[in-house]
């Protein structure tokens, strides 16, 4: 009788669950056709950075200008675009063909051809710069193309390539960045809203350990290998004599370079062609920090610039006339008659340079020529004591 | 071995304890000092105050002033518009409200709202903003209530949409969709662009043209500064084909087409300022000199807005063109374009889209982005204090300090001018300054984190310097403790025998 009982009840638990079940799919999938997941950004940047020198480097510079390339052609503009390269491989005296970077064999297309506007070169390159460049700390005369000038509509795509090793990638044979520097850096980035979303892509050995560490929200990694694996390179050129493209970012190129500015083509199908028999070692995709889904994010919304456009039927016809004239119709003088009757708010907003000469610690000129003189006077005891 | 004498013995043991007391007096210190990270007091307190009581502290009480024909007191029509207001807003609180006054025909106009009201035999009750001032006038029928019927117009169509914008401010809740509005900066640049597809000389009057912006521009002089340019560039060719639609009898662009219109890579667009651009392109298509006109699907202006980037327009040029003669684009010509891009530059500038007047958007706008520049700015400050209560290694100069000090005061100045003085133009500077001072201090160049290292990177670096000289000058130290406490027994042996 009990053992009825029991059966009866995992029946109609085991039915209830199904109804239930059912109910959730249905209300997903419905959810899901109609939040077509759309990207709240209004601009697109991307950061290229490649870290290594030496000739033998050869295919970290080949993988950053191909991707410099791409996402030019996909419509980023040049302004929008920081690129990083630490060495210059295009005028390496061991370069059979001087100026040029390939990332072929088949030597088809020139990366480093036309118009490439490096903005961060040799040594340049370095952890420093690249933690300033995300969190905007420059001196003020800091050239605007080489800063990222990025808001709370801004879509990122950043993509790393060189050698790493476990939670850290080198940095022009010198110094190294942790998978925490980056994730503090993202951190500060968010709390300071200077992005809506980022794409960080890397690809050197061990990439998948520079994501880990991330946990700011919005953010989408993808990284070439897993922990203790190597990330290989493509092919060799044997003209140019040395590897010229990583696996992982010549699959990536290869499926880019079928796109179009204004494709509808989505995450997922980028994502389906880093199998193992592609890159040779186990790339991952970290999502939990994402919100939405692979499959519904436009890869335009990291690799283009399809810009949201407002059409209006009719927009204003009359603002330019209203004030220039007054009620009856006359050409109003606004120059003189304005700037004269409202000084209460002729405020002056340039009042940097008041700002830039400040001391923060205060001294007068006597205390200072004091200082000096004590200085001296220690030094030229310390030297009759010493002879 | 020999036995030591008793003043070399007593040397030996100077030595060890200068030694020590050099490592510890001397060394440390220079270590500690050399190597903590200098992290100035931020007013933590302050900003979450002023944070939290923003809604609370900011009172905006707009004077408007009324000039009625028979005397009716001022007070039951305040009483009319706060019922009025706290009906249709309850969650307005005390951020905003009107304050009446009565009027003998001394207010401009142009300064202040007047509302005049005027009775007359009129069927229904009606009432006109005037596009050029701030003037309301209001005609009303003899039997119905004055106060009433005023509340409703200021509530419902003249401070609608200013209500409305305060509010989603207060709650957070516009940003679910993409503003078209640019972010605020207190320096823009406005450029003209004409883009001819192909490289036949063009000529524009776009000087004379530009004049006109000059009173708006003038106006919103308090709000920021604006500086012109104009540019013609030539063989600016689209990075797509449009094909010609035979049943329009023109180039059609669909809404498709529009989101890659621009094209970045090769386009001459003036990116090289750090201020923020706005663009305004007149796009002059080589099928003019063809009598083949441009059409954009949907807009009869032919021109469209970008969301936080500009406007564009295509050039239809009404007469046939000889290719071989210069071609002029006349002022007369222009000012329908400009017109379209006055109305696309208040759009991205997130003016209200009614009234109608001018004089009461720039009104508006001020008082909206005082408010919104003071969240922003408070914002920024507490995420900086976020950022540096989370990250333990990082700097925080005295210069950041100073900034924060100078945002908290500039914003503490744009409230007692919009409470006490009710200048809300001058309190779009302050709220203005504040925000630059608090973007100066979360971005203040000394503030960098020291780069991350595993606490064995540490060892590894210090160990090769410590080791041997730890390791020396404890073991002597050691050396003589246990000395000293082989004398003393002694000595106390040799009392007891």
């Amino acid at each position: 009788m009990k053992i009825q009982l029991n059966i009866v009840l995992v029946t109609i638990f085991s039915i209830l669950t199904v109804f239930v079940r059912g109910d959730i799919n249905v209300v997903n999938t419905e959810e899901a056709d109609h939040i077509i997941s759309k990207s709240k950004h209004t601009n697109n940047w991307a950061v290229l950075v490649s870290t290594s020198r030496f000739w033998f480097n050869y295919r970290h510079m080949a993988n950053v200008l191909s991707l410099y390339r791409t996402v030019k052609r996909l419509g980023i503009p040049d302004s929008q675009i920081i690129l990083m390269l630490s060495d210059d491989i295009a005028c390496n005296p061991r370069n059979a063909f001087p100026g040029t970077v390939f990332n072929n064999n088949n030597q088809a297309i020139d990366v480093y051809g036309d118009e490439v506007e490096v903005d961060y070169r040799g040594y340049e390159v370095t952890v420093e710069n690249f933690i300033r460049l995300l969190t905007d700390r420059w001196d003020p005369d800091h050239p605007r193309s080489k800063r990222l000038l990025t808001d709370e509509n801004s879509n990122i795509f950043i993509y790393l390539t060189g050698h790493g090793g476990n939670e850290f990638l080198k940095f022009q044979d010198a110094e190294e960045i942790g998978a925490y520097d980056i994730a503090d850096a993202f951190e500060q980035m968010y709390e300071k809203k200077r992005y809506n979303e980022i794409f960080f892509m890397i690809d050197t050995c061990q990439a998948n350990t520079m994501y880990e560490r991330l946990y700011s929200p919005n953010i989408l990694a993808v990284g070439s290998s897993k922990l203790d694996e190597s990330s290989y390179s493509h092919h060799s050129d044997m003209d140019i004599g040395v590897a010229v493209i990583d696996r992982f970012t010549y699959y990536t190129l290869e499926f880019l370079e079928k796109i179009d500015k204004d494709s509808k083509q989505t995450m997922d199908k980028l994502f389906n062609e880093y199998t193992y028999e592609n890159v040779h070692s186990n790339p991952g995709i970290r999502y939990d920090l994402f919100n939405r889904n692979a499959s519904e994010v436009l890869l335009t919304d990291f690799f283009g610039n399809v810009q949201n456009v407002v059409v209006e039927d009719e927009g204003e016809e009359d603002i330019l006339y209203i004030t220039n004239h007054d009620e009856r119709g006359k050409l109003v003088q606004f120059n003189q008659e304005h700037n004269k009757s409202d000084e209460s708010y002729q405020i002056d907003f340039g009042y940097e340079d008041v700002e830039s000469s400040q001391q923060i610690t205060p001294m007068t000129a006597n205390f200072i020529r004091g200082l000096g003189l004590v200085t001296g006077a220690v030094v030229v005891g310390l030297w009759f004591v010493s002879t | 071995m020999a036995q030591e004498s008793h003043s070399v013995r007593n040397v030996r043991r100077w030595i060890v304890v200068v030694i020590a007391a050099l490592v510890l007096g001397l060394g440390y210190p220079l270590f500690w000092g050399t190597t903590t990270i200098y992290r100035a007091d931020l007013p933590y307190e302050e900003i979450q105050q002023l944070t939290t009581n923003l809604q609370h502290n900011i009172q905006f009480r707009i004077p408007v002033y009324l000039q009625v024909s028979d005397p009716v007191p001022v007070s039951s029509t305040q009483q009319a518009f706060n019922t009025r207001l706290s009906y249709t807003y309850p969650e307005l609180g005390q951020l905003w409200s009107v304050e009446f006054t009565t009027d003998s025909n001394t207010v401009d106009s142009h300064k202040d709202y007047v509302v005049i009201v005027k009775k007359a035999n009129v069927l229904e009750d009606s009432f006109q903003i005037s596009p050029y001032s701030k003037m309301i006038e209001i005609f009303v029928s003899d039997k119905t209530v004055a106060d009433e019927y005023i509340a409703s117009v200021l509530v419902d169509q003249v401070f609608k949409e200013e209500i409305q914008q305060l509010l989603s401010l207060t709650t957070n809740k516009n940003h679910d969709t993409i503003s078209t509005v640019m972010p605020y900066s207190s320096d823009y640049n406005i450029v003209f662009s004409l883009f001819v597809e192909n490289g036949v000389e063009i000529d524009w009057q776009i000087e004379q043209s530009i004049e006109l912006f000059t009173p708006i521009l003038d106006r919103l002089s308090h709000f920021a500064n604006f500086s012109i340019a104009t540019q013609v560039q030539y063989y600016s060719k689209l990075s797509k084909e449009i094909k010609y639609n035979e049943e329009d009898q023109a180039f059609v662009l669909k809404p498709s087409d529009l989101t890659t219109f621009i094209n970045f890579g090769d386009w001459n667009l003036f990116t090289h300022d750090i201020n923020p651009t706005i663009n305004f392109i007149i796009f002059f298509p080589a099928s003019n000199y063809d009598n083949k006109p441009w059409k954009i699907e949907g807009s009869k202006k032919n021109s469209f807005l970008v969301p936080q980037w500009g406007g564009v327009h295509i050039f239809n040029k009404e007469l046939p063109l000889i290719e071989s003669s210069k071609v002029t684009l006349t002022e007369d010509e222009l000012i329908p374009v400009l017109e379209v891009f006055s109305s696309q530059l208040f759009q991205l500038l997130g003016f209200v889209n009614s009234p109608k007047s001018p004089s009461i958007r720039i009104d508006t706008l001020s008082r909206v982005s005082t408010y919104k520049n003071l969240k922003q700015s408070l914002e920024s400050l507490t995420s900086l204090i976020k950022v540096t209560n989370s990250l333990s290694e990082i700097s925080i100069p005295e210069l950041t300090k100073e900034y924060v000090n100078k945002s908290l005061d500039y914003a503490k100045k744009a409230i007692e001018k919009v409470n006490n003085d009710q200048d809300y133009l001058t309190s779009v500077t302050y709220s203005s300054l504040s925000l630059k001072n608090s973007d100066r201090a979360f971005f203040e160049k000394e503030m960098v984190q020291q780069a991350y290292f595993p606490s064995e990177h540490k060892l590894a670096v210090f160990l090769p310097l410590l080791g041997p000289i730890g390791s020396i000058i404890s073991i002597g130290i050691l050396k003589l403790i246990s000395d000293i406490k082989k004398d003393r027994s002694k000595a106390k042996k040799e009392k007891s025998e």
